[in-house]
């Protein structure tokens, strides 16, 4: 069996690694990563270039000064790029196989219709893990060579990372989950979208917006000033949401694997 | 080593499948034809437990087949009306997955892998599946259904995608097989049938309209016809005269209905009177023309 699930992985590695979408991914999140640092970098440039122009406007400005925390925050602000890009290059793993009936011989020679799902949910997982930490490891080398992260902002940039890290899991699961629910990729963008729109509208109720996953969709919070002091706090703060999308991820996978087992994937 | 027992299947408000029976024995070749849209393939497909039926038991080798359910599906191999395979992969890396699938060593995989490509014809195919024609993608779907040398072979209009010349490999390799498997196969190509196979069933309105062995479907409807051609129309003229339920064809020819024992009788006539003949024949109904007889509109 397990034999089985490692061949079945392999054949969807095979897939993404010959027709070039793993490379394509692998360096937009080092292109995305590499922004952030750069971006911060520049920001200075940009405004001593810009400051004739707005002396005689009139405007008095202040150079910001640049320090480790502005990389980082563009790196929360970016977050969701290489995500998004993941999910739109790699969310057709389950639909284009409905599609193009390729599934017909597989399961007719006995493959279990679970193991089709435990395996392109793993390459999901594994190439978006691959992703993520591309984007983080390019981010975090190029903000050490310029400015160098104290400790103390470290701590909370792996509380970030990692955070974010649990909501985009969230995202796979509601990826993988609607794959199975959906012969149509439509269907699942179209499904997908929503559940983030509902959960925005939901989240405009204080008392609601405080256990939705998506609170922890933006981690840029821990960044913030206010966080700083009360930073105990604000891990407090966020470990219900955290539970809720744990939960909500467990569900889901064991919702998969049940409707898998009825569904027609012929 | 299949069978089939009031089987229903409905999609809407169309019935497509109204009660269907049938069985097919160990190591036939059994064809199963029927109009486009008779069936034919939601049938194969109900066998597969990939389509859910609404009524009726499907045995496959005496274990029962649910919808969802692939266990029954470890002794079958199934070659899909249009098989897609995955492009990306080379053919001896999809048969390598298959093989995994089916529990097969690796060992046994390969040999067995390059024994099916030399048979049918794709031994010297390196490159990967994505541009395959539709009769590569034919031969190669008939490999990997045949790869764990399953108990039984369904292939759904195995021959209608192929050249001349692939046909006739196609049901070559079909009736080689047949000594290890038992063979399922549906199409409007009678002649296929007329060529390999040792049973048949006509698939009309939802429900076999005629099934049996070949030979036996033949003489079931076959009349008792026969004729005698004399070498002169003189014995043709006494062969009327002698028995009043002949009709003359043509000048030399006669036509006789009924069964054996009047086929001696008119040869015994012949012989005494010594007339001489330049055949007897048994008129054969072509499966063409039952089938047309079966599935014509009342
Ligand atoms: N998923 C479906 N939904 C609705 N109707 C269907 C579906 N699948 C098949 N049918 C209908 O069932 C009937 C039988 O189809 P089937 O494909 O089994 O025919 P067939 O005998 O295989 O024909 P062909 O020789 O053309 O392959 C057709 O009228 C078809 O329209
Ligand atoms: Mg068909």
């Amino acid at each position: 069996m397990n034999n089985v699930l490692f061949a079945w992985i392999r054949k969807e590695f095979t897939d993404v690694w010959r027709n070039g979408r793993l490379i394509i991914f692998l360096i937009v999140c080092f292109g995305i990563g590499l922004m952030n640092p750069i971006t911060a970098k520049l920001t200075p440039m940009l405004i001593e270039m810009m400051q004739d122009q707005m002396k005689e406007m009139g405007i008095v400005y202040d150079p910001p000064t640049i320090t480790a925390l502005t990389s980082w925050e563009q790196f929360a602000k970016n977050i969701w790029i290489p995500l998004l890009v993941f999910v739109l290059m790699f969310g057709n793993i389950f639909t284009k196989e409905y599609g193009a009936h390729t599934l017909t011989p597989m399961v007719t020679k006995g493959l279990k219709k679970t193991t089709v799902l435990w395996g392109k949910a793993f390459l999901l997982i594994l190439l978006w893990t691959a992703g993520y930490t591309v984007y983080f490891g390019v981010t975090l080398m190029y903000t050490e060579y310029y400015w160098g992260t104290e400790a103390e902002l470290m701590g909370r940039v792996w509380d970030m990372t990692a955070m974010f890290y649990l909501y985009s899991l969230f995202i796979l699961t509601l990826l993988v989950f609607f794959s199975v629910l959906w012969r149509e990729y439509s269907g699942v963008l179209v499904s997908m979208a929503a559940i983030l729109g509902a959960e925005m509208i939901f989240g405009m109720i204080p008392k609601v917006t405080k256990v939705l996953p998506g609170r922890i969709s933006s981690p840029g919070l821990l960044l913030q000033k206010g966080y700083e002091e009360r930073y105990e706090y604000a891990l407090r703060d966020f470990a219900v949401p955290f539970a809720v999308t744990l939960a909500v991820i467990v569900t889901l996978f064991v919702l998969s694997a049940i409707l898998m087992k009825r569904k027609s994937v012929d | 080593m299949l069978s089939i027992e009031g089987l229903y299947k409905r999609f809407g408000d169309k019935e497509v499948i109204k009660g269907l029976n049938f069985h097919v024995p160990k190591n036939s070749i059994y064809g199963f034809v029927g109009t486009n849209g008779a069936g034919k393939t939601t049938t194969m497909k109900m066998v597969l437990g990939l389509l859910a039926a609404d009524a009726g038991t499907i045995l496959v080798d005496g274990e029962r087949v649910t919808y969802g359910n692939t266990d029954t599906n470890r002794g079958i191999g199934y070659l899909p009306d249009v098989p897609e395979f995955y492009s990306f992969l080379t053919t001896r890396e999809y048969l390598a997955l298959c093989g995994k699938i089916c529990g097969l060593s690796d060992k046994t995989t390969k040999t067995r892998s390059e024994e099916l490509l030399k048979r049918v014809g794709l031994a010297g195919e390196k490159h990967r599946i994505k541009g395959f024609s539709r009769g590569m993608k034919q031969r190669l779907g008939i490999a990997q259904a045949l790869i764990n040398r399953p108990k039984l072979l369904i292939c759904d209009e195995p021959t209608s995608a192929l050249d001349p010349v692939g046909r006739k490999e196609i049901l070559d390799i079909l009736k080689e097989v047949r000594e290890e498997t038992t063979v399922l196969f549906s199409t409007h190509i009678l002649s296929d049938v007329e060529r390999i196979c040792t049973d048949v069933a006509f698939l009309k309105d939802g429900v076999i309209a005629l099934e049996g062995n070949i030979d036996q479907v033949r003489t079931l409807k076959n009349n008792g016809e026969f004729l005698v051609e004399t070498l002169s129309p003189t014995g043709a003229e006494a062969l009327c005269a002698h028995f009043p339920k002949a009709k003359a064809s043509d000048a030399q020819t006669v036509t006789f209905t009924g069964n054996d024992d009047e086929m001696l009788s008119v040869m015994a006539f012949l012989s005494e009177n010594n007339i001489p003949v330049l055949k007897v024949e048994r008129a054969e109904t072509s499966l063409e023309d039952l089938f047309m007889e079966v599935t014509k509109h009342e």
